[in-house]
């Protein structure tokens, strides 16, 4: 049994790793992004990886500001999940890059102007953060000063992150609605992940309900947002309204079950159900046509409004996920974690 | 009566474009005047772009929207070109993390191709879907040789770009440039000279004698989008009359 799980990551490593070889030789031929839709599975991984970093270190960072006993169980478990999330966000959106190979431009020729360019260094600053915040509460030396001021630049983090989809006019992005979504739908993806470590490693009780209650006021937080949304223009999709039935209220009617299990494998599955709806919100932006007709005015392959990502595409993420899973494994033996 | 009537348009655009490139860059400002109710949606104008800057499958830099209106039998059909506006305020620029999308001082919005990372932000700023990204694909990919169509080499922003694996354009954001390589050779842009309608113009807003300034001055002109207010620099005569 307790080879199980290094079994199926060394699998996703080894599957996702040729995929990820594929691609860096052939090139984005391989994958089913087009000039209409040209951000995909990976740009709404990266925004979900960055995301559960983000909502997990605010939440337990919040819960030493508050002095709230169950959250601060769980800090080392937090922290360690927002560690590892960055990193392979940031390696998504590399990866995404038409010229990987320049990236380096970025700290070169950097525009102010330009909300990504200053992402780069904001995450920067943040993982300096999560490495400073794992150090204190190693040492245990984590104050409630620190602890809010931290709290609040994660907040930031993802706020920031939603402008780069929210400032420019062209899509449906461009909302009040949207970085509001953007940031509840991030931290209910630390909550959830949270959640699910606390039960399966901690295995409190405590922090599991604790996180099971900020859970359900988050879902129905995005359930009132995501109809606001709707109804505001960005329509109700297939995938939207598979994800307000199953990763919204059936997810919030499982967490109200006074089951330890029932609520950690909801955990899981809320955590995942908000890379669908980053999905969701990322792609069917893109698919509304700029002018009535624009689709058929020039028809050829890669400019068609319509995008399922492509095997390698979906190879790839089962590369980024495993490796995220691998690197809080090895972290997670490696490190002096509590509650393991 | 117009002065475009007495002398054939193409004529007296080239008149005008020597004139212009007499003056320094910063003194122009190009911009183009498309005459709706001249264009017959011939689609000429797309495939002389296609050609001329030797665009790959998924690459394309001037559209043409074929918009019907109207209920049986009080029909129409109207064809809009769609290009890149080249905006005084273009959110393509602000977007544009390594600063890979300028706008010159003659108002072109240009893309450095050494430059760009292929991050596709400008493609989901551009509210006119004027952008492109080359995603490395080939007409004859999977066929027994490359045709000579596609591997000759394009001139954009006036250096020499042979389309090859790991090379620039591949992987980068592309866009109609004006033919800038055309243009500062005494050329104009390959879309003017093959529209059969005469229905495209372009020249120095700048230079009150030009023809653009003249149909600017004469027309009530509209520009898409101008709600937005980008202030683009491709304005339309008749467009009020198309339900876009």
């Amino acid at each position: 049994m307790n080879y199980i799980l290094p079994i199926l990551l060394a699998t996703g490593l080894v599957i996702g790793g040729k995929s990820v070889y594929q691609y860096l030789t052939i090139g984005h031929s391989l994958l089913n992004l087009s000039s209409a839709v040209p951000w995909g599975l990976w740009v709404s991984v990266y925004t979900w990886l960055i995301g559960i970093s983000a909502g997990s270190y605010f939440v337990v960072i919040l819960g030493n500001a508050t002095n709230n006993k169950q959250l601060k169980k769980i800090t080392d478990i937090g922290l360690l999940l927002s560690l590892v999330t960055l990193p392979v966000g940031l390696l998504s959106i590399l990866l995404d890059l038409g010229r990987i190979e320049r990236f380096y431009e970025l700290f070169l020729r950097t525009n102010p102007s330009s909300v990504m360019a200053l992402m780069i260094f904001v995450y920067g600053v943040y993982f300096v953060v999560i490495l400073i915040t794992l150090l204190l509460n190693f040492m245990k030396k984590l104050s409630r000063t620190f602890s809010w001021i931290t709290a609040i630049f994660a907040l930031s983090v993802i706020v920031i992150e939603s402008m780069l989809f929210a400032l420019p006019p062209a899509k449906h992005w461009h909302t009040i609605i949207f970085p509001l979504h953007f940031l509840i739908t991030s931290i209910i993806s630390g909550v959830a992940f949270l959640l699910f470590l606390a039960g399966v490693i901690s295995k409190d009780e405590n922090s599991v309900n604790s996180l099971s209650k900020i859970a359900i006021l988050l879902l129905v937080v995005i359930f009132v947002v995501e109809i606001i949304d709707g109804v505001s223009g960005g329509g109700f999709s297939q995938l939207k309204v598979m994800y307000l039935l199953i990763g919204n209220i059936a997810a919030i009617l499982l967490f109200l079950i006074d089951a330890k299990q029932i609520r950690i494998v909801s955990g899981l599955l809320v955590g995942f159900s908000i890379l669908a709806t980053k999905y969701n919100s990322l792609v069917s932006a893109q698919l509304q046509q700029p002018f009535k007709g624009f689709e058929q005015s020039f028809i050829e392959p890669g400019l068609n409004f319509q995008y399922i990502p492509s095997t390698t595409e979906w190879l790839v993420v089962i590369f980024l996920v495993s490796l995220t899973i691998t690197a809080f494994y090895v972290l997670y033996k490696i490190l002096p974690v509590k509650g393991g | 009566m117009l002065t475009e009537t007495k002398k054939d348009v193409l004529l007296r655009m080239q008149e005008d474009l020597k004139r212009a490139l007499n003056k320094p860059r910063e003194k122009r400002k190009w911009v183009m005047v498309i005459d709706l109710r001249k264009c017959i949606g011939c689609y000429a104008c797309t495939i002389a772009c296609k050609a001329e800057n030797v665009l790959p499958p998924g690459v394309v830099y001037r559209r043409v929207l074929d918009i019907e209106s109207g209920k049986y039998p009080n029909v129409k059909r109207d064809f809009v070109p769609v290009l890149c506006n080249h905006c005084e305020k273009a959110p393509c620029v602000k977007v544009c993390p390594v600063k890979a999308t300028t706008i010159r001082e003659d108002g072109i919005v240009d893309i450095d191709y050494e430059v760009c990372i292929g991050c596709r932000a400008c493609l989901t700023a551009c509210p006119y879907g004027a952008r492109t990204s080359d995603f490395g694909q080939f007409y004859t990919l999977n066929t027994p040789k490359f045709q000579d169509y596609e591997t000759r080499p394009s001139f954009e922003y006036k250096k020499r770009w042979l389309r090859k694996k790991g090379k620039s354009p591949i992987g980068n954001a592309r866009k109609c440039h004006f033919c800038i390589h055309r243009i500062e050779s005494g050329l104009l842009p390959a879309c003017v000279i093959t529209c059969i309608g005469r229905a495209t113009y372009f020249g120095d807003k700048e230079d009150s004698k030009s023809l653009v300034a003249e149909l600017l001055s004469k027309h009530k002109v509209k520009r898409l989008k101008e709600e937005l207010k980008l202030e683009p620099r491709v304005y339309y005569i008749g467009l009020e009359e198309v339900q876009l």
